[in-house]
């Protein structure tokens, strides 16, 4: 007669462990799909809600405070964003306009604002392409600018792209942290509320009111307001080895303010990283080689008598890679 | 005009084929080049980045009233005179492809900094009109209170010049270009703008972090 203890060796541990282990496979998907639920409501959020607060934003040591307003309305959408430190500099979007100013060095900048690019937390389509390149998990909870958070985990599986953490409002979606994180977990870039409020529409930040006008400037009004004035991709120019993952997002085409010449950007996303190549007739001040800030890398070369520029917010061998890998091919 | 405007500028740069006597003699007889003298100090000096950097938070404001008129100021600059235009170089230097789309913030910013300062006589009169788009007739009153101001004595730069310190966030460079900062921003603000990058608010806070010199 087999004791207990081999009883319980032969006829309960396997199938227990194979439940287990069936449980464990079919937990990971469920977990990384309640991650992503989590980002999707954050992006959802962070584009409906009516909210202002300060944050401070973390870049190669340095910290720099910042105030932001965002609002939407029957208009669209409305953002503005402050920085609290050294200069007041400003940067001011709606659905037309892209505005940087710069106060107390007069300088003012206007160029079209795109749709995607208010709080730009953009949720790609296919979560399970996504997953190849990215393991996306919830990794509990926290506390920011006293208010209660779950934080969610975009680790990357290979070396081409930065990992991003989350932390989420757990009351309302708004995303109260996030960093940019590079291939040893180290922050690259961050920014934090400490404080953060939401309002109601009729309560409107102090962006959509105006005050009696100051004549202390001329506005040059940077771009045409006409965004078709986009010429047919030279398709030419076209990429060998881009790193996996990465597809061609867009392509633009559009002259030098001199009208002399082109330039053509071409962008590419993996869903989550992305970066873009910039292409134009060379000039004597162009400069080959890497240059970098906080997390944004960008590599030069000169091809064919062009510069050739990858910059994105990716680490710097994938910009290297990919500028690397343009060749010019004439149809 | 274009004989005094040529001598002025040999003398603003120091240059020893000035006829330092003549120039000024013109200067002293003709109100309209003293304030063009004191224009080209300014437009030096904001070429030089030496404008002061007195901060005027309701700067924004003034700027979104503008980007909010349906017909732009630049729309008119080709039907005014010769006289009219003198108040505002930017149509005479520029053409309308300048104000095409993806130029970037290299020519935007150089294009500002201009214009503004030229304003900036002005501006410390208090007198420009009310919204800051001038009319026709704004313009020609305008006119009218630059040859009042020119005709005033000058004393030194028509704006305080303070050092300056960096703020903001800049590019690291191999070999250090102002001119590679300035297309490495443009082209950042350019991808930021059309790419689909999900990481929050990170993209507008390096944008809104860029050091204002670049």
């Amino acid at each position: 007669m087999p004791s207990s203890k081999s009883f319980l060796r032969q006829n309960v541990l396997p199938p227990l462990l194979i439940g287990l282990l069936i449980s464990n496979l079919v937990s990971s998907p469920v977990r990384a799909d309640a991650a992503m639920e989590w980002v999707q409501r954050m992006s959802d959020s962070m584009r409906s809600l009516n909210y202002r607060g300060d944050f401070v934003y973390m870049q190669d040591n340095r910290l720099e405070g910042m105030q932001i307003s965002h609002y939407k309305d029957e208009q669209g959408e409305k953002e503005h964003l402050l920085s609290l430190n050294g200069e007041a500099r400003e940067v001011i979007r709606d659905n037309q306009n892209l505005t940087c100013i710069w106060p107390s060095s007069r300088k003012v900048i206007v160029d079209l604002a795109r749709k995607n690019s208010f709080s730009p937390i953009f949720i790609p389509d296919d979560i399970a392409r996504l997953e190849k390149f990215y393991q996306i998990k919830l990794v509990g909870k926290d506390r920011i600018a006293n208010m209660d958070v779950v934080v969610v985990h975009i680790d990357p599986r290979d070396q081409y792209r930065y990992g991003m953490k989350f932390w989420i409002n757990e009351a309302n979606g708004l995303m109260m942290k996030s960093s940019l994180l590079d291939e040893n977990e180290q922050v690259i870039e961050e920014v934090m509320f400490t404080r953060l409020e939401l309002f109601d529409g009729d309560n409107k930040p102090f962006i959509d009111t105006m005050p009696p006008i100051d004549d202390n400037f001329t506005l040059v009004r940077y771009h045409s307001g006409d965004s078709s004035e986009t010429f047919a991709a030279d398709n030419a120019w076209q990429l060998t080895d881009t790193p996996g993952g990465f597809w061609r997002e867009s392509v633009l085409r559009r002259e030098t303010p001199d009208g002399d010449s082109f330039v053509q950007q071409m962008v590419y996303t993996d869903g989550l990283a992305s970066l873009s190549i910039f292409i134009e007739k060379k000039t004597d001040l162009t400069q080959s080689g890497v240059s970098s800030m906080g997390a944004v890398n960008a590599f030069i070369r000169i091809l064919n008598e062009h510069s050739v520029t990858a910059i994105g917010e990716v680490p710097a061998i994938t910009v290297r890679q990919v500028a690397e890998s343009v060749n010019f091919q004439p149809q | 005009m274009k004989h005094q405007d040529e001598n002025l500028s040999l003398l603003l740069d120091g240059d020893s084929e000035a006829d330092v006597t003549a120039v000024l003699d013109e200067v002293v007889a003709d109100v309209n080049l003293q304030y063009r003298m004191r224009r080209y100090q300014i437009i030096g000096e904001a070429l030089r980045n030496e404008l002061p950097q007195a901060i005027d938070t309701d700067f924004h404001h003034a700027v979104m009233a503008k980007i909010r008129q349906p017909s732009p100021n630049l729309e008119t600059h080709d039907k005014q005179s010769d006289q009219v235009n003198d108040l505002d170089i930017v149509v005479p230097l520029l053409s309308r492809a300048w104000f095409r789309p993806f130029a970037g913030l290299a020519v935007a910013a150089s294009v500002a900094v201009v214009t503004v300062a030229l304003w900036q006589p002005l501006q410390q009169q208090g007198a420009l009109p009310n919204d800051g788009l001038a009319s026709v007739d704004q313009q020609v009153a305008d006119q009218q209170k630059i040859e009042q101001l020119a005709g005033q004595q000058v004393v030194g730069s028509a704006v305080p010049v303070s050092s300056r310190v960096q703020s903001g966030t800049r590019w690291k460079l191999e070999q250090e270009s102002p001119v590679l900062q300035r297309k490495l921003n443009a082209y950042l603000v350019n991808h930021t703008e059309y790419s689909s990058s999900m990481q929050g608010l990170i993209p507008q806070a390096r944008v809104a972090g860029f050091d204002a010199e670049q």
